[in-house]
């Protein structure tokens, strides 16, 4: 199934009206997106690695201006830095990778 | 009783903890359980491989190869450390990799259970991205020391 603009923008709205979903600010643009949290161990080899987390936030493509590697980015209201961009399903959504600054 | 081996491991260790300087993490004799990224730094020892040296070929009709045997160990000193505020990872290391040096140097020979002083054999930096960058640094010192021969637990 194809998820174009409008059927985003209504989910993303229901998911928020059930407390599914996370503010996103980048400048002066706050839009709905989806946060993923996952735990990972890296760096492990010869001894137990680090647990770290990976987090990413889901939004529709287009809708945040100057999305790109290095903008500050407001996710939840918590700060981070954009790590990357990377298309996401069919490209109606990008997967934004966070890390704190 | 332990082996020469686990005593200078466990001296180097010691040495490492001695007077270290503030922001020098307390070392761990092998690590047995993952940090999380809010428990970096971390300072691990542990010991890779060891080799042994006979004194001597056996020559035709005796068994033996001498009453001592040469021992190589090499031991890891691994560095775990994440990206501060303006701070790489690798840069936040730096010190503590500065403190392993000067620390095992000063060591000498552990109090005499090695031949001389540790000799600083290379650093492995290695990194990875999560929530911030995340870097491993791993210095490797080799340890030469002597023991009876089929016994590892004595000096000669």
């Amino acid at each position: 199934m194809f998820l174009g603009e409008s059927d985003i923008t209504a989910i993303l709205a229901d998911l928020a009206a059930a407390g599914g979903g996370v503010e996103v600010t980048l400048g002066d643009v706050t839009v709905l997106g989806l946060l993923d949290r996952e735990a990972v161990e890296i760096l492990g080899d010869q001894m137990p690695g680090v647990i770290a987390a990976e987090e990413m936030v889901h939004v529709q493509v287009g809708v945040l201006p100057g999305l790109q590697s290095g903008a500050a980015i407001t996710v939840g209201g918590t700060a981070y830095t954009v790590l990357k961009v990377l298309p996401y399903g069919d490209g109606a959504m990008v997967r934004v990778a966070l890390r704190k600054p | 009783m332990s082996t020469i081996r686990e005593q200078i491991v466990a001296a180097a260790v010691l040495a490492l903890a001695t007077d270290a300087p503030v922001g020098i993490p307390t070392p761990v004799r092998t690590r047995l359980d993952s940090p999380s990224a809010d428990q970096l730094p971390a300072l691990t020892v542990y010991q890779g491989a060891e080799t042994v040296e006979t004194m001597r070929d056996a020559k035709t009709g005796t068994a033996s190869r001498g009453p001592i045997v040469r021992r190589s160990v090499l031991l890891s000193v691994e560095v775990l450390t994440r990206a501060g505020t303006s701070e790489e990872p690798d840069k936040a290391a730096d010190p503590i990799l500065a403190w392993a040096t000067s620390a095992l140097a000063a060591a000498g020979a552990f109090g005499g259970l090695a031949n001389g002083p540790a000799d600083e054999i290379g650093t492995k930096f290695e990194y990875e991205q999560s929530e911030t960058s995340f870097c491993r640094a791993t210095q490797t010192f080799r340890i030469e020391y002597q023991t009876r021969t089929g016994d590892a637990e004595s000096l000669t």
